[in-house]
């Protein structure tokens, strides 16, 4: 089943496009959506809901289309809005419950499953408290919250993590990660912290002026050519990468303590290999690990 | 044991033995959703409860209740003291007297009940914008009309039974009182004038000061802003009247002007409950120009009608106008 | 350049900062902590805006409350949202450098400069109201560097740019702090943080919690000894070798994957010099070599008690 698509889509903010002849089917699962500021991302997300309505093309969202039936996809999805938000004067439990109220929920259920979503976004007593008293890490919670409560298909996050510290962040992208993975929720996912979507994401779509660049799941697109590991040594060490270039190994790239070696096409056993020329050379090896692409290589070669 | 008990055991140490500990990570919502007809009137609530829930709201509905209970003793004075006492306050023709006491305590309780629709009126959009929460609401199978329909419609339900319990309360007196005075025999209609009053004094504070709060980001900047409105049109009136009919004032015509001296806010609103009541009221006072003592009519209808309107659309546009510009997802 | 002496500050009953001690020299330096733990406040101490409460807070050996000297030297990029909406950002910049001591004919020239290099060239004369998060962000910068300062204070400098401008301007302070100027940045982005340096401040409520390089705080902190995962095939065969090693306190296989081991070892050099001799002899294949907690987001997470 698609989650998202979009066909030939054409969206423009007066006489300025946005988006160009778009076509792109969002699979199922957890799917980043990435760009550069001004890609269009936002404009996507917009016109999925039905903010925007298509200069020419079309957009549908879990099988409705965004520009006739943009309620009813609205009742089916749910949004984290990246910007500070919550509705003044109510507490916790009383705003997630009017969220899923105005969703079209009876008071009732409505009342239990924001206690519901509220215990699995980690906000235990705090719940009573008025909102407004909430710290940047719990409002971000109770965003996550208020887009769950109504049971939604598709969820869109933008930027969850943001404001957050590093302690609020893992557990955030722990809770995007639980959600998108065997419960039958699809999630997109709009963020410029490339590993935080690496985290988090099986899927990404890279946009860019309007446009899709680059499609794929993560996994393909961090794949390297060859058999390349990274290794990482105590202290860096020239001698090394001269036994490593006498082994019939290439160093890619090298910061520090660190470098990329690919090594020949068919070579089985890479750490013994790197464990060798350490020997060789008297360097003291302390990670080796099978070299991945980062995202942030993709989308700079993207952006290229 | 009896057999209902032994099975409902049975079943519970059944589904023990399947899953003794239970599974608390998410779950699905299956359960209904309703379609969008009275989404608008979920808003609507928030708006009455967060009222209702706030300890000066039902102050300002005492002190807007007070005119009320002050007309009722009026006319249980009068009706022990006799005719004499009638003639110290005011008159009413025969068939009036009910409905003109009913304005009166409407005239009087105005004040207050401004107050109170400001303070319900005036964060009701205003302590949304500082808070971003209309990205909230239309994240949701809402629609800005619902929204603004919403809103209005608490602030709507607030001023109206806040003005209509007291009416209801000194209908009821009058009906168990004056019975046999013709209460109901001449005035049958009554009823329904009082419920045009409350409904057309709701919908006027409702308009007026849910479009100023459109415009604000802080309740406190929408409620001086609509404070300002109410209290400067007023003194603006007062004083245009007083500078053109000054002439005619002081040659005795105390009733000059009746249309200009309205002209605010405040006197639109009496205005128009005035003329649903569509009392004369008669004031013993001699004059030179005044052989019969001050009579005085409601001001024109359809001035009046028209000012009215103006104010209710102007406000409903001014809300419409500025919700419109807010976006979801900002880029 | 920056010396804290027994620095606090406080509100009311809330500590702000407590009793800080450290010196900050030249070179890029992360400022980190979990919220409220005290990092604004000490920033505003540094950039002259907060008089300590106790102690001294000195830059270039001045005190730099309110001290024009001291801030002409130094340059700040505050988190707070710019509000000059109607100023273009042209404008915007060049009236900060006016205020930062840039002299009228340097002016445009140094204006130009730094705002092609934040990329900003192009949208410089549009109103900042217009202006997209990133966009803000990267006035902001140009703001702060505009005087040429030897002093830069950053809080969360990347925040609102995409990739391209994250790594951009992560290049920009590396090579500023490169140059002999004392770059202070605060971050949440612990990755983002540990490209651009090893020199961290941690605080924690007020306190501060450690001062110095990553790797050597991590090897310092005792109660979690070092990690080492490794994956192979044979994983029961390798711990029970590593288990004759006198220095290793525990060998860990984890439930969900067979091939994969965990070993604890308060003297990774001995650790990382016998385990070659041991797999290259006894033929272990090994698919990966790492060391999960050897990194910033450990340190924080063990020194930190949130």
């Amino acid at each position: 089943m698609t989650i998202a698509t979009t066909t030939d889509l054409s969206v423009r903010y007066g006489r300025k496009p946005a988006l160009i002849d778009l076509s792109i089917v969002v699979p199922e699962g957890s799917v980043g959506l990435l760009g550069p500021n001004g890609a269009g991302k936002t404009t996507l997300l917009k016109t999925w809901l039905g903010f925007l309505p298509p200069h020419a093309g079309s957009a549908t969202v879990l099988g409705m289309d965004s520009a006739s039936d943009s309620l009813k996809i609205r009742q089916r999805v749910g949004l984290m809005p990246e910007l500070d938000c919550h509705i003044p004067g109510m507490t916790a439990v009383s705003y997630v419950a009017y969220a899923g109220e105005l969703c079209g929920m009876p008071g009732n259920h409505a009342m239990r499953r924001a206690h519901e979503v509220l215990e699995y976004c980690g906000l235990g007593e705090a719940r009573y408290r008025q909102v407004e008293t909430y710290s940047t890490g719990m409002r971000q919670r109770i965003k996550l919250a208020q887009a769950l409560v109504h049971g939604p298909r598709l969820l869109l996050l933008d930027e969850p993590t943001n404001g957050l510290d590093p302690e609020g962040r893992d557990e955030m992208l722990r809770l995007v990660r639980d959600i998108s993975h065997d419960k039958g929720l699809h999630v997109i996912v709009c963020s410029h912290l490339l590993p935080d979507v690496e985290d988090t994401c099986d899927e990404v779509i890279v946009l860019r002026e309007g446009q899709v660049v680059t499609q794929g799941s993560v996994e393909s697109l961090r794949r390297t050519s060859g058999v390349q590991v990274d290794v990482e040594l105590r202290e860096a060490s020239e001698a090394f990468c001269a036994a490593a270039e006498r082994g019939g190994a290439k160093v890619v790239s090298r910061l520090g303590s660190r470098c990329r070696l690919a090594l020949p096409d068919g070579t089985t056993d890479p750490a013994r290999e790197v464990l060798a020329m350490a020997a060789a050379s008297g360097a003291q090896v302390r990670a080796i690990r099978r070299a991945r692409r980062s995202l942030e290589d993709v989308f700079m070669e993207a952006m290229a | 044991m009896t057999a209902p008990q032994a099975g409902a055991e049975k079943q519970v140490t059944d589904a023990a033995a399947v899953a003794p500990i239970a599974d608390l990570s998410y779950r699905h919502y299956d359960g209904p959703l309703k379609d969008r007809k009275l989404r608008w009137w979920i808003v609507a609530l928030v708006g009455v409860r967060w009222a209702m829930k706030r300890w000066w709201f039902w102050l300002l509905f005492l002190l807007s209740s007070a005119s009320y209970g002050f007309w009722a003793l009026m006319l249980f004075v009068e009706s022990r003291l006799g005719p004499d006492f009638r003639q110290m306050m005011f008159q009413s023709a025969k068939d009036e007297r009910f409905a003109t006491v009913l304005f009166r305590s409407y005239d009087g309780s105005l004040f207050w009940l401004m107050v109170m629709a400001l303070v319900v009126g005036a964060p009701s959009i205003a302590a949304d914008n500082r808070t971003n929460a209309l990205q909230v609401y239309l994240s949701k199978p809402l629609t800005k009309a619902d929204y603004l329909l919403g809103k209005w419609a608490g602030v709507f339900t607030v001023v109206f039974a806040a003005t209509l319990l007291p009416s209801l309360f000194l209908y009821a007196y009058c009906m168990l009182s004056f019975w046999s005075e013709g209460f109901f025999r001449n005035e049958p209609w009554l009823i329904l004038r009082v419920l045009g009053v409350a409904a057309m004094s709701a919908a006027g504070f409702a308009s007026l000061f849910v479009g100023v709060s459109a415009w604000c980001r802080s309740t406190m900047m929408s409620a001086a802003i609509g404070a300002g409105l109410y209290l400067a049109s007023g003194i603006m009136a007062f004083i245009l009247w007083m500078a053109l009919h000054i002439r005619e004032l002081e040659a005795g015509h105390p009733a000059a002007g009746a249309l200009l001296q309205n002209a605010s806010i405040s006197g639109v609103l009496k205005s128009m409950a005035w003329n649903i009541y569509g009392v004369t009221i008669r004031f013993p006072m001699r004059g030179p120009n005044m052989p019969d003592g001050l009579t005085l009519h409601p001001p024109n209808v359809w001035v009046m009608g028209a000012a009215y309107s103006g104010i209710v659309i102007l406000g409903l546009m001014a809300a419409r106008f500025r919700v419109r510009a807010v976006e979801v997802v900002s880029g | 350049m920056i010396a804290l002496n027994r620095a606090s500050r406080w509100y009311g009953q809330v500590i702000g900062v407590n009793d800080i001690s450290c010196r900050i020299g030249p070179g890029l330096t992360a400022l980190l902590g979990p919220n409220g733990a005290g990092k604004s406040t000490l920033m505003k101490m540094i950039t002259g805006q907060l008089r300590p409460t106790t102690g001294h807070v000195l830059a270039f050996g001045e005190r730099t409350f309110a001290n024009a000297r001291v801030l002409r030297r130094l340059g700040y990029c505050p988190e707070i949202e710019t509000s000059y909406e109607d100023m273009t950002g042209r404008q915007f910049v060049s009236m900060l450098g006016v205020m930062a001591g840039v002299p009228t004919s340097a002016l445009q020239k140094r204006t130009e400069e730094v705002l092609d290099t934040v990329r900003m060239s192009q949208w410089a004369d549009r109103r900042i109201g217009g202006y997209s998060k990133g966009m803000r962000q990267r006035v902001k910068i140009a703001q702060a560097i505009i005087h040429d300062p030897e002093l830069l204070v950053l809080d969360e400098p990347l925040n609102g740019l995409d990739p391209v401008g994250r790594r951009e301007m992560t290049d920009l302070f590396v090579r500023l702090a490169g140059s002999g100027r004392c770059v202070i940045v605060s971050s949440h982005i612990l990755y983002e943080v540990e490209q651009m340096t090893h020199s961290i401040i941690l605080m924690d409520r007020g306190r501060l919690r450690a001062i110095g390089d990553v790797y050597q705080i991590r090897a310092l902190i005792d109660a979690h000894p070092h990690r080492v995962a490794i994956q192979t095939e044979r994983s029961r065969d390798l711990a029970k070798r590593l288990l004759d090693l006198s220095y290793v306190l525990s060998v860990r296989l984890s439930q969900d994957d067979p091939t994969q081991l965990e070993v604890e070892t308060r003297m990774p050099d001995l650790f990382y010099d016998d385990l070659p001799r041991i797999v290259l002899r006894d033929g272990f294949l090994i698919t990966g070599l790492d060391s999960p907690d050897n990194n910033l987001e450990a340190v924080f997470r063990y020194l930190v008690k949130g």
